[in-house]
């Protein structure tokens, strides 16, 4: 027989720790996002060399 | 650079690194506190002598005495001074060995890893520190200005604003400088990193356990910002991070042990954490309002602060007695209004902001997350890495029963808050760093240890993510400097090809090598990289020159005035005059009174940093002021 309380628990923690990924996915996106720029002129500079 | 320059160096820091504990150690028993060879005792000893020597480098600086033989001297005093101190250095330094030692042995695969990444980093910055001077603030002022007070007696230089900015930390570059080579002030600086390095292990160990500690230390050492802070960028704001982490330390023991004199400490270590910048008067606030909250004592709270005025205020009396203001130049303008130069003041505002500021209030909202997700606009806050904005929703699992936690997030909440305030410039956050580092660890570690699979998961490749891009980026990064490093590129190559503005100065010696001399005449420049100039000089450029009042100079009756005022004989354009100046200097040429004398076109870096590898061609003309 399966607890209804502890299932319930379970799915709240299951979905804290999604959105947490979520969040992680957003962050890292956007971070390394803003680098773009950098690592083009490098690779620029790595071209012209 | 040699090896053997290297190792001349790091034996000079090494030396005073040892002095300065062993000094520590001694005052710490002189002011009756037990004795004891834990890292944090170490810590506190260093802590509280490097502001004590600083101040003693200060006196010496007042009549112009700082040279090599007094610093030296200096040295020797203090290691004579530390008497006893040395026995309790020989026990703290053979305890902590065999604790390094004997956690090596048993340690685990990944434990072993992050030791390594750790060794690894430290290697690869202790080789860069050693890179000649490039940074640019450090050329326009951080190195600057002690290199001009060397020797002679300390006066305002006018000149120059950001020479009123140099602070108490900056005695330490001075002090490397006297030591023999510029090279060991970096060196102190780079020992300034490790400290701090170290005073974050010791916090993440209150609130996590060893490993995650341990992490904690290598994300901050390995993170750019650190990478470049401790070791090219020639700033000491390091030093604030010390202190801070130092000042957190002690009120948490304090508190702990229910010991005054420890919270009197943190009072000192507050002290010494403003005395590094203006920006760091937050932190003795921060303390001591937690110690009003936590001890609910006036009385207490009010000695601390005494303590940290005491510790920190050095530069605030020079000021104000130079100046009347002790915060030079931001209060002028209610302090004495009739002497403020407003373009000057305007130009250090904008200085010390970042490009974005606004105090909208959806801004200041979005500012922690934008300081890290776009931080070129935010002073540079992407350095930082993702790692304290991707785990920061696990604060809420971090250990907040604890004192330490407690004290690093209001620490970290209102430096926070105040830097949102005036200057959203994300790089002055280093000294809330650590403090936030040691509390999403200890978030992240305390999700792991709940069974949070997915998030722990998730966290770990974020962790293992940003390792390799810091560990890719320093790396990409060092090989600019390595070369000179390994004496495989002369200095001269080295700093034509990193340091900004440096053929300018050259072409500038070498014009007026023959002709400047001590009394003779100084040349107006207006480039803002002024360390490399071996003429005497003044600084022209409106936004940094509190002497150049636009206000003065917008005929050339009154320009000619400044410039007599100045002693200025030549005046070097590259290409042009700035803006204020233009029409002025214009007159001047045509009617004959500024005549060029020689010029040249010589390549630069340019934008807004040098990682971008932009260049461009410029004119740079050297004129004469004919009488």
């Amino acid at each position: 027989m399966t607890n209804p309380e502890v299932n319930h628990s379970t799915l709240n923690r299951n979905l804290v720790q999604f959105a947490f990924v979520l969040w992680l996915l957003v962050v890292n996106f956007l971070y390394y996002l803003q680098f773009k720029a950098l690592f083009m002129s490098r690779f620029a500079a790595l071209k012209h060399r | 650079v040699s090896f053997a320059v290297a190792l001349s160096v790091w034996l000079v820091v090494a030396i005073v690194f040892a002095v300065a504990v062993a000094f520590g150690f001694r005052v710490l028993e002189l002011l009756c506190f037990e004795r004891e060879a834990t890292l944090e005792a170490g810590l506190f000893a260093a802590g509280i002598s490097f502001p004590l020597i600083s101040f003693a480098v200060f006196g010496l600086s007042i009549p112009g005495w700082l040279g090599p033989r007094s610093a030296w001297a200096l040295i020797a005093l203090v290691a004579v001074a530390a008497w006893r101190g040395w026995r309790g250095f020989g026990d703290w330094a053979a305890f902590e060995l065999t604790r390094i030692r004997f956690r090596l042995r048993g340690s685990s695969l990944a434990n072993r890893t992050t030791l390594a990444i750790l060794a690894l980093t430290i290697s690869l910055e202790a080789l860069v520190s050693l890179a000649p001077l490039t940074g640019s603030d450090a050329m326009h002022y951080h190195f600057t200005v002690p290199l001009l007070e060397m020797g002679t007696p300390l006066r305002p230089i006018f000149w120059l604003t950001h020479s009123f900015l140099v602070e108490q930390a900056h005695l330490l570059i001075s002090l490397g400088m006297a030591l023999g080579d510029a090279r060991i002030s970096l060196g102190l600086i780079f020992l300034g990193g490790l400290l701090t390095a170290a005073v974050l292990f010791a916090i993440a160990r209150e609130l996590a356990s060893f490993d995650w500690a341990l992490v904690a230390t290598a994300v901050f050492l390995i993170s750019p910002m650190v990478f470049w802070q401790i070791t090219t960028s020639g700033s000491p704001d390091i030093w604030m991070s010390f202190y801070t982490g130092l000042a957190v330390l002690a009120a948490n023991r304090g508190i702990q042990r229910k010991q005054l004199k420890l919270l009197l400490l943190a009072g000192f270590y507050a002290g010494a954490a403003a005395g590094v910048k203006y920006t760091g008067w937050v932190v003795p606030f921060a303390i001591c309002a937690y110690l009003l909250l936590a001890r609910r004592s006036l009385k207490l709270v009010f000695t601390c602060s005494l303590l940290s005025v005491a510790a920190g205020a050095l530069v605030q009396v020079r000021n104000l007695i130079w100046t009347g203001d002790p915060f030079f130049p931001f209060l002028m303008p209610r302090l004495a209004p009739a002497s403020v130069n407003a373009f000057a003041l305007h130009g250090l505002i904008v200085d010390t902001r970042s490009s974005a500021y606004s105090v909208h209030i959806m801004h200041l909202l979005s500012f922690p997350f934008a300081m890290a997700l776009d931080g070129n606009k935010y002073g540079l806050g992407q350095y930082f890495g993702p790692l304290v904005l991707a785990f920061a929703p696990l604060l809420v699992l971090a250990r907040w029963k604890t004192h330490t936690a407690r004290l690093a997030g209001v620490v970290w909440a209102v430096m926070l808050a105040s830097n949102a305030l005036s200057s959203q410039m994300g790089r002055f956050l280093l000294p809330a760093f650590i403090l936030a580092l040691a509390l999403v660890f200890s978030g992240l570690e305390e999700a792991v240890r709940r069974g949070w699979k997915i998030a722990g998961c998730a966290g770990m490749a974020t962790l293992v993510l940003f390792l390799i891009f810091a560990g890719a980026s320093d790396l990409a990064y060092a090989r600019d400097f390595l070369p000179v490093v390994f004496g495989r590129e002369n200095k001269e190559a080295f700093l034509e090809r990193m340091a900004p503005e440096y053929r300018f100065a050259s072409f500038i010696n070498e014009s007026l090598a023959s002709k400047a001399h001590d009394g003779n005449g100084n040349a107006m420049v207006f480039l803002r990289h002024l360390y490399y100039l071996r003429v005497p000089y003044v600084y022209g450029e409106p936004a940094f020159s509190w002497a150049v009042d636009p206000a003065k100079c917008n005929t050339p009756e009154g320009l000619l005035g400044v410039l007599h005022e100045l002693h200025v004989k030549w005046v070097v354009k590259e290409p042009n005059y700035p803006a204020p100046l233009e029409k002025s200097f214009t007159r001047l040429e045509a009617e004959q009174k500024l005549v060029p004398i020689e010029s040249s076109d010589l390549e630069t870096l340019t934008g807004t940093s040098r990682i971008y590898r932009q260049s461009q061609t410029v004119r740079v003309t050297v004129l004469e002021l004919k009488d």
